[in-house]
């Protein structure tokens, strides 16, 4: 499962920073890296989350897929039998 | 190296044989038919490498390479075949078909065989070329008024007798005097008999319907290149072979086979005649297998299909090297 602890972590203040300057058009005197970067971390792992379980709910009640599609496949090498050709009249 | 050294090998054996062949074979095939037949067999398998190298390799996409144009189709002189000899055993509703046309296309001399007379059953239906007036009449005989009516410049030797009351050097003869021979007897006995004899000798093409006509066969047996009969169909005896008596079927679904087996026929003539490789089908198949309605082998409907036969080993037809055959 996705979580957002260790990525933010993993981000430096001044990465956030950055972020935010292109995120966001820039305020003089207002420094809104923090708080930005928390909330689009907070959404993504909420999304990440919601995907998470909606894949465990869907796969637990899928059919098995087949291999590949049989229409639409080149014909396999046919082969007359001999013994269709042993009854015979002209 | 060893290639020319085969090469230099194979001139006396090709001169002993033309010279045996002269001796003992009226219909003498051009030397270069056969020559034609592994030609072809080489030229199959350069196709197949060169398609090979075709898509491992970048060369195509090269600006200023050329591909070799593709080679005209060669339109067939049928003149070539006028007076040529085709031996036709059976003269049935395939046989007779099958005379009829090759009589049409090229006016060349049709040897037919069959004991049989016409009867009612025979002239309903478009299944055969006779007429009602013809009843009672010699299936040859009828066949001969028939063809020669119609085309003037052809012409019919009749032979009204059972091929089982034939001795071997009689069919023999008939064999070497024909360019082709047509087997066109659903009886099993003849048709293994035939098998044996004029494996080794000719060129001869099996004929027959199945089952309500829904679909035919045709199968041919090169000398010494291809399957036997028996090996084609894996029979072992002719109990294996079931005749199918009064079968219902549509008469022109037993006359498109017929038509398929006249074309070949005059193909493998027209080839021997001029030396030309047969281009129409690849000669290493020789069972021609005819849908006339969607089956479970040609599920959209009507079709042919084209198969090699192998020849199973110890066969003692088709297994023997020509060098182990006399006759």
């Amino acid at each position: 499962m996705f979580s957002a602890s260790p990525l933010l972590a993993a981000i430096s203040p001044r990465d956030g920073q950055k972020l935010a300057r292109v995120l966001l058009p820039r305020q003089e005197g207002v420094n809104p890296s923090t708080p930005v970067l928390q909330l689009l971390l907070g959404e993504m792992a909420s999304l990440k989350q919601q995907v998470n379980a909606l894949a465990l709910t869907q796969a637990s009640s899928r059919q098995p897929e087949l291999k590949y599609e049989r229409d639409g496949m080149p014909d396999e090498q046919k082969r007359v039998e001999p013994k269709r050709m042993t009854r015979i009249f002209d | 190296m060893t290639s020319v050294l085969t090469a230099i090998l194979r001139v006396p054996l090709i001169v002993i044989w033309w010279i045996l062949k002269t001796m003992f074979c009226h219909e003498v095939p051009n030397p270069a038919y056969y020559s034609a037949i592994s030609r072809r067999r080489s030229l199959v398998h350069r196709e197949k490498s060169r398609v090979i190298r075709r898509r491992t390799s970048t060369r195509s996409s090269v600006k200023g390479h050329r591909r070799r144009p593709a080679a005209q189709p060669q339109v067939m002189d049928v003149s070539l075949l006028s007076g040529r000899r085709a031996l036709v055993l059976g003269a049935g509703a395939v046989g007779g078909y099958i005379a009829y046309f090759l009589s049409g296309v090229t006016g060349m001399v049709i040897m037919l065989v069959d004991f049989d007379h016409i009867e009612s059953k025979n002239v309903q239906g478009g299944r055969t070329i006779y007429e009602s007036n013809q009843i009672g009449m010699k299936k040859v005989d009828a066949a001969k008024a028939k063809i020669e009516r119609d085309y003037p410049n052809s012409q019919v030797q009749t032979y009204p007798h059972n091929i089982m009351d034939f001795k071997d050097e009689e069919l023999l003869l008939l064999a070497q005097n024909s360019a082709v021979v047509i087997n066109a007897i659903d009886d099993a006995k003849a048709m293994l008999r035939v098998n044996t004899l004029f494996y080794p000798v000719t060129e001869v093409l099996y004929v027959a319907m199945h089952s309500g006509a829904a679909s035919g066969h045709i199968i041919i047996t090169f000398p010494f290149v291809s399957a036997c009969l028996s090996c084609s169909l894996r029979v072992n005896s002719s109990e294996d072979i079931q005749t199918l008596h009064g079968e219902p079927g549509l008469g022109l679904d037993i006359r498109h086979v017929a038509n398929q087996c006249a074309t070949i026929a005059l193909e493998i003539m027209y080839a021997k005649v001029t030396g030309q490789p047969i281009e129409r089908w690849d000669i290493n198949k020789n069972i021609f297998y005819f849908a006339n309605k969607r089956e479970s082998l040609s599920p959209d409907g009507p079709g042919v299909i084209l198969q090699k036969a192998r020849k199973l080993p110890g066969c003692p037809i088709c297994s023997i090297s020509p060098t182990n055959y006399s006759v």
